[in-house]
C-alpha cells in the first residue's frame, strides 16, 4: 500500500532503462551494459529512511506491524511494558532474514521468533548483549521496495543510553512519523524530541495521533485542537494531523484504522521527494553510461555522410592539431592540479585554529552546565559535539569546496577537446582565445562553447552534484553500525567508499564518458564533512555512561581530536589524491575520443557506405537519443536540465 | 506486638538522640562498609524526623503525578462524589487540598495575600464547578495568583484530621521559554507542606525517565507508595512484571506499588457496587490513607521502625564483626555511647531499644 505512486514512476524508470541497455547491447557496449545493469541495481537497493518516533507507549511497535501488515508482533514485539530498547530497521528483501548488530562488530542472523530476545528489555535487559541495531529484511506487503522502517525506543524512558541512541539516529532519518496519543496532550518531553527533529533538518514530519480508538471524537478533536496549538507556539510546523488506531489496524480493521490514509500520504511523500531523486540518480546513472556509446554513433553517422575527399582532408586536420591539443591539455591539468591543491594546502593550514576553536566552544558549554543536570548534559554532549564543529567548520569547509569546485570548473573549460558533430563539422575545442576551428563543409564556422553531448554532460554533472548529497545521505546511514563497532580509526575511509565504488565504473577507459563526474563530486555539496557528524553516535553511547562533567570533558575533548585526526589523516590525502584522478579522467577522455574519430574517419575513407548501412545507423542514433532526451522520471524542471541539449 | 505511645515530642527528641549517636560514630569508624550501613541509619532517622515534625501540623497527603494520568479521577474514586475536576491540557499551578468541614465550602489562598476568598457551596456538584472556573483558567489574572484552594467537605475519610491534597501535574508541555513557575511550586509545595505522597502512574505507560527525576529530585523523602492507575485489564503476572521493571529505580527504599483503576472505582462507586469497587482496588487506597490518618497509628509506625531500625543494625554489626579477620573493637563512638546511656533513663521508647544496640 506504501507502493503505488512510486511504483508506477519506477516501473516507467526500469522500461526506459531497458530500452537504453537494449541499444547498448545492439552496439556490443558491454561496459555499458554492465554500468546500466550496476546503476539499476544500486537504484533497487537504495533506501528511504523513515522513521517512527514516539515516546515510550505511543505505540510505535505496534504501527511498524501495521503498515508491514504482520498479524504477529515478531518483528517489532509488543507489550504491555515498554518494550523496545533497541533500534530496528526494516526493508524488504527477497527472503526472510534478521541480522543482530552488535556493539563490538559481530553480527550474528537470527530467526524471526528470536527478534524479541534482541531489542526488548524484557529479552535484553539494560542491553546487557550489547545490541547495536538489528536489520531485518523480508517480504512485506505494505513495504515498498525503496523503504526503510525503522522502529525505535520510546524517548524518555528511565534508560538513559536508549536518548542518546534515538538522538543520534534521528539525523538519519528522510523523514519521521512522529506518534503521540489522543489521552495525553503533548508534553514537553515529546516537544523536546520534536525539536530534535527539527534541529535535524527534517522536512517531513508525519504528525500522528494514535490510539483514537480510546477516546470518543470530540475528546479527540479537542486534543487535536490543543496539540496544533502547542505545536503552533513551539514552531514546529506540521501540515497535517493524522488520526489513527494502530492497534486497529494491527488486528485487521483498516477502514476504521485511519492507516489507510497514513499509508497514502507516506507513499506520496516517497514519490515527491526521495523516490525521484532515488530515479534522478539512477537515470542519471544511465545517460552516463549510454554517453559513449551515443558520441562513437554521432562521429559514425557524422562520418559516412562525407565524401572520401572530405574525410582526408578531416584526417589529416586531426593529425595537426593532435600534438596542440596534447600540449593544451598538458597545460590545463597542470593548472588545474596547482589550484585544487593550493585551496588544500589552505585547508589544512586553516583546521588547527578551527580544533582549538571546537575544543573551546564544547568545553566551554559543558562547564556552563549545572552539576546537578549531569545526564542531561550527557545526552546533549553529541549535540552539542556535532553543532560546534558544523559551526566552527562549514564556513572553512564551504571555501575549499567553492575553491575545489572552480579549479574543476575551470579545468572543464580550459580543456581541449574534439567533436565530430552530425551535421559534418570537425570541431575543435581549446582555451578561450586560442581557438582552432576545423570546419569541413564550406568552412563554416562551428560554435565551440560546450558541445552537443558535452554541454549535456554539464547538465547531468549538476544532476548528480544534487543526487549525490542524497547518496551521501544513504551513506551516513549505511555505515552506521561499521563505525560504531569498528571504532573510530576506518572513519575517513568509510566514507570515502561511495567515491570509490563511483569511479569504479568510470575509471575503466571505456566508461569514460563526456561528464567529469569527479567536478560533479567535487561539487559544493558538502561532502569534506559529511558524516562526521555520525562520528557522535560513538560519543553518545560513551557519554550516556559518564555522570562526571571532567569526565564527559575528556570524552569531549578526544572526539574532537578524533574527528580532526581523521580529517588530516584521511580525508586530507584522499582529497589531494583526487585531483590527478580527474586530471587523469579528462586526459584519457580527450585521447579515447581522438581515438574514436580517427578511426571512425579511417574507417569511413576505406569503404563507402551503402545508403540502408546510414540509415540504420542515423536510426540507432536518433533513438538512443531520443531516449536519453526523455528521462520519465524527471519533472519538467528536471527535464530542461538535462540531457536535452543534444543538437542534431 | 503494641509499641508503647510516646508523643511526637517524645519521638522527635528520641529520632535526634539516635541520629547524633549514628552519625557521630560513622566519622568515627574508618571501615568503608560499616560507614555505608551507618549512612543508610542516619537517612531512615533523617526521614522518619521529617515526617514526625510535620506530624504535628495536619497531616497532608498529596496526589502527585505526571499530567493526564488520572489524578482527578483517582480522587473521586476515593473521596466518593464526583469532587475532584478533570485537568485536561493546561492548568494553574495551584494544588487543591481537601479537608473534613462540617458545610461544603471552597476557600481560596493568594500569592502574598491575606485575604482569603471564601465560597459556601451546597454540595459536590457546585464544588465542583466553583473549581473548575479557579483552577482551569490558566490565562486568568486572578487564577494565576492563587497560591492553593482548600476544599471543606463533611466527609467521614477526612474525618480524623488528614489532608488530601491533589498537585497540578508536571511535565505539561510549555512551549514559550518562560520560567518554569509550575514545577516551582510544586516542588515548594510538596516541600513545606506535605507529609506524604501518593505517587499515581499510568500503567500502560510505565514510568518514565521525567516522572523518576521528579521522584528523586522533589518527593523520595515522602513517598512510600506508587499508585499504578489504568491498570484494570494488567492480570497479576502483568503487574508482577511492571513492579519487578520498575522496582530497578529505587535503590534503597522501595515503595510499595498498589494497583488500581481510577476510572471503575469511580464508576462503582456511583452504582455501589462493593465488590467492582474492591477490583477496582479503591478501598486498599482507602485502608492506606486511614492508616495514615490516624496520628497514634502513625506514632506507632514511627516507633516500630526506629525499633526495627536498631535491630537491623544489631544485627548487621554482629555479622560484620563475626565475618571479618579483624572484628570492630567497638560498635559504637565510647563518648556518643556514654551520652545514649544517659539519654535512654529518661525516655522509655529508648530504653526499649537500646538493648538492640548494645555490643554482644
Amino acid at each position: 500500500m506504501l507502493t503505488t505512486a512510486t511504483d508506477q514512476l519506477g516501473k516507467s524508470v526500469r522500461e526506459w532503462t531497458a530500452g537504453v541497455r537494449a541499444i547498448l547491447q545492439e552496439r556490443a557496449d558491454t561496459t555499458g551494459v554492465a554500468a546500466i545493469d550496476d546503476a539499476d541495481r544500486q537504484w533497487s537497493e537504495a533506501r528511504f529512511v523513515l522513521t517512527v518516533l514516539g515516546k515510550a507507549k505511543r505505540g510505535k511497535s505496534t504501527l511498524i506491524n501495521a503498515l508491514l501488515g504482520r498479524r504477529d508482533d515478531l518483528i517489532a514485539p509488543i507489550d504491555k511494558l515498554p518494550a523496545s530498547n533497541a533500534i530496528t530497521r526494516i526493508s524488504s528483501g527477497d527472503a526472510d532474514s534478521a541480522r543482530v548488530q552488535f556493539r563490538d562488530g559481530r553480527n550474528e542472523p537470527i530467526d524471526f521468533s528470536r527478534i524479541r530476545e534482541f531489542v526488548t528489555e524484557e529479552g535484553n535487559p539494560q542491553n546487557a548483549k550489547q545490541v547495536d541495531v538489528v536489520d531485518v529484511r523480508g517480504r512485506f506487503a505494505g513495504l515498498a521496495d525503496s523503504l526503510e522502517l525503522v522502529d525505535t525506543p520510546g524517548a524518555g524512558s528511565v534508560h538513559e543510553h536508549h536518548d542518546a541512541l534515538l538522538y543520534a539516529f534521528i539525523p538519519q532519518s528522510d523523514a519521521v512519523i512522529f506518534l503521540v496519543t489522543a489521552r495525553m496532550p503533548l508534553d514537553q518531553d515529546e516537544l523536546d524530541l520534536l525539536k530534535r527533529v527539527k534541529a535535524a533538518d527534517i522536512q517531513k514530519i508525519f504528525f500522528v495521533i494514535n490510539r483514537i480508538d480510546e477516546l470518543s471524537e470530540p475528546d479527540i478533536a479537542a486534543a487535536e485542537q490543543h496539540n496544533r496549538t502547542l505545536l503552533a507556539q513551539a514552531g514546529v510546523s506540521v501540515d497535517r494531523i493524522y488520526r489513527i488506531s494502530a492497534k486497529r489496524a494491527f488486528q485487521g480493521d483498516l477502514v476504521q484504522s485511519g492507516v489507510p490514509e497514513l499509508m497514502t500520504a507516506i507513499g506520496e511523500c516517497l514519490a515527491e521527494n526521495k523516490g525521484r531523486i532515488l530515479l534522478d540518480r539512477c537515470a542519471t546513472r544511465v545517460c552516463q553510461a549510454a554517453t559513449p556509446t551515443l558520441q562513437a554513433l554521432q562521429v559514425e553517422v557524422a562520418s559516412c555522410q562525407k565524401t572520401a575527399v572530405e574525410v582526408k582532408a578531416d584526417a589529416a586536420r586531426l593529425q595537426v592539431a593532435k600534438s596542440d591539443l596534447e600540449h593544451e591539455q598538458q597545460f590545463a591539468s597542470q593548472e588545474f592540479t596547482l589550484a585544487w591543491n593550493r585551496a588544500i594546502d589552505e585547508f589544512e593550514f586553516s583546521l588547527s585554529s578551527a580544533q582549538s576553536d571546537v575544543i573551546t566552544g564544547v568545553v566551554s558549554q559543558i562547564n556552563r552546565t549545572g552539576l546537578t543536570e549531569i545526564s542531561k548534559l550527557a545526552r546533549d554532549v553529541p549535540t552539542i559535539f556535532s553543532t560546534a564543529l558544523d559551526e566552527r567548520l562549514n564556513p572553512t569547509v564551504r571555501r575549499l569546496e567553492e575553491s575545489l569546485h572552480k579549479a574543476g570548473a575551470k579545468l572543464q573549460a580550459d580543456h581541449p577537446a574534439i567533436d565530430l558533430v552530425p551535421s559534418g563539422e570537425l570541431v575543435i575545442h581549446t582555451r578561450a582565445g586560442n581557438t582552432m576551428i576545423a570546419g569541413s563543409v564550406g568552412g563554416a564556422v562551428g560554435v565551440t562553447t560546450g558541445l552537443g553531448v558535452a554541454s549535456a554532460g554539464m547538465a547531468a554533472a549538476q544532476a548528480i552534484a544534487v543526487a549525490n548529497a542524497t547518496a551521501l545521505a544513504a551513506t551516513t546511514t549505511v555505515t552506521v553500525p561499521t563505525l560504531l563497532s569498528s571504532g573510530l580509526g576506518l572513519v575517513g575511509l568509510e566514507f570515502l567508499a561511495p567515491f570509490a565504488t563511483g569511479t569504479a565504473t568510470l575509471a575503466t577507459p571505456a566508461a569514460i564518458t563526456a561528464t567529469p563526474l569527479w567536478v560533479a563530486l567535487a561539487g559544493p555539496i558538502g561532502w569534506t564533512l559529511a558524516g562526521l557528524g555520525v562520528l557522535a553516535i560513538p560519543l553518545a553511547w560513551r557519554a550516556s555512561k559518564l555522570k562526571a562533567r571532567d569526565q564527559l570533558e575528556t570524552a569531549a575533548r578526544e572526539q574532537v581530536k578524533t574527528v580532526f585526526t581523521s580529517l588530516r589523516a584521511d580525508r586530507i590525502p584522499a582529497l589531494r589524491k583526487m585531483s590527478s584522478t580527474i586530471a587523469e579522467e579528462f586526459r584519457l577522455r580527450l585521447s579515447q575520443r581522438i581515438h574514436q574519430i580517427q578511426s571512425a574517419l579511417q574507417a569511413a575513407e576505406q569503404r563507402q557506405t551503402r545508403p540502408e548501412d546510414r540509415d540504420r545507423l542515423v536510426d540507432t542514433y536518433q533513438r538512443l537519443q531520443s531516449r536519453l532526451t526523455h528521462i520519465p522520471c524527471n519533472s519538467e524542471s528536471s527535464v530542461s536540465g538535462s540531457p536535452t541539449a543534444v543538437t542534431s | 506486638m503494641t509499641a508503647p505511645t510516646s508523643t511526637p515530642a517524645d519521638l522527635l527528641t528520641l529520632l535526634g538522640e539516635f541520629l547524633m549517636l549514628v552519625s557521630e560514630t560513622r566519622a568515627y569508624h574508618r571501615h568503608k562498609e560499616v560507614q555505608a550501613v551507618l549512612d543508610d541509619a542516619a537517612n531512615t532517622l533523617m526521614r522518619l524526623h521529617h515526617r514526625t515534625r510535620l506530624a504535628s501540623r495536619p497531616y497532608v497527603v498529596a496526589v502527585v503525578g505526571l499530567t493526564n494520568v488520572g489524578k482527578s479521577t483517582l480522587l473521586n474514586a476515593l473521596l466518593g462524589p464526583d469532587l475532584a475536576p478533570r485537568r485536561n491540557g493546561p492548568c494553574t499551578a495551584a494544588p487543591v487540598e481537601f479537608k473534613y468541614g462540617e458545610a461544603w465550602s471552597v476557600v481560596v489562598h493568594h500569592q502574598g495575600r491575606l485575604h482569603q476568598q471564601r465560597f459556601e457551596c451546597s454540595g459536590a456538584t457546585e464544588i465542583r464547578e466553583k473549581l473548575e472556573t479557579l483552577v482551569d483558567d490558566p490565562q486568568g489574572e486572578e487564577s494565576q495568583s492563587i497560591r492553593k484552594v482548600e476544599v471543606q467537605l463533611p466527609i467521614p475519610l477526612l474525618q480524623q484530621g488528614l489532608v488530601i491534597a491533589d498537585t497540578p501535574g508536571f511535565g505539561a508541555a510549555q512551549p514559550g521559554d518562560g520560567p518554569k513557575t509550575h514545577e516551582d511550586a510544586l516542588q515548594q509545595y510538596l516541600k513545606t507542606d506535605v507529609s506524604q505522597v501518593f505517587w499515581v502512574v499510568w500503567a500502560d505507560q510505565g514510568i518514565s525517565q521525567r516522572e523518576q527525576t521528579s521522584y528523586n529530585r522533589n518527593f523520595a523523602r515522602v513517598c512510600d507508595d506508587i499508585v499504578v492507575n489504568v491498570s484494570e485489564d494488567w492480570d497479576l503476572s502483568d503487574r508482577l512484571r511492571f513492579q519487578r521493571r520498575f522496582s530497578k529505580l529505587f535503590e534503597k527504599r522501595l515503595p510499595a506499588f498498589h494497583f488500581v483503576s481510577g476510572l471503575k472505582g469511580l464508576q462503582a462507586r456511583q452504582v455501589n457496587d462493593a465488590a467492582a469497587l474492591e477490583a477496582a482496588g479503591i478501598p486498599e487506597l482507602e485502608r492506606r490513607v486511614t492508616h495514615l490518618a490516624d496520628p497514634a497509628m502513625r506514632a506507632d509506625v514511627a516507633a516500630n521502625a526506629v525499633v526495627n531500625l536498631a535491630r537491623a543494625l544489631r544485627d548487621w554489626l554482629k555479622e560484620f564483626r563475626d565475618e571479618r579477620d579483624r572484628p570492630l573493637e567497638t560498635w559504637w563512638r565510647p563518648d556518643s555511647w556514654h551520652r545514649w546511656v544517659t539519654f535512654k533513663a529518661t525516655h522509655n521508647l529508648a530504653v526499649r531499644i537500646t538493648p538492640h544496640l548494645e555490643q554482644q
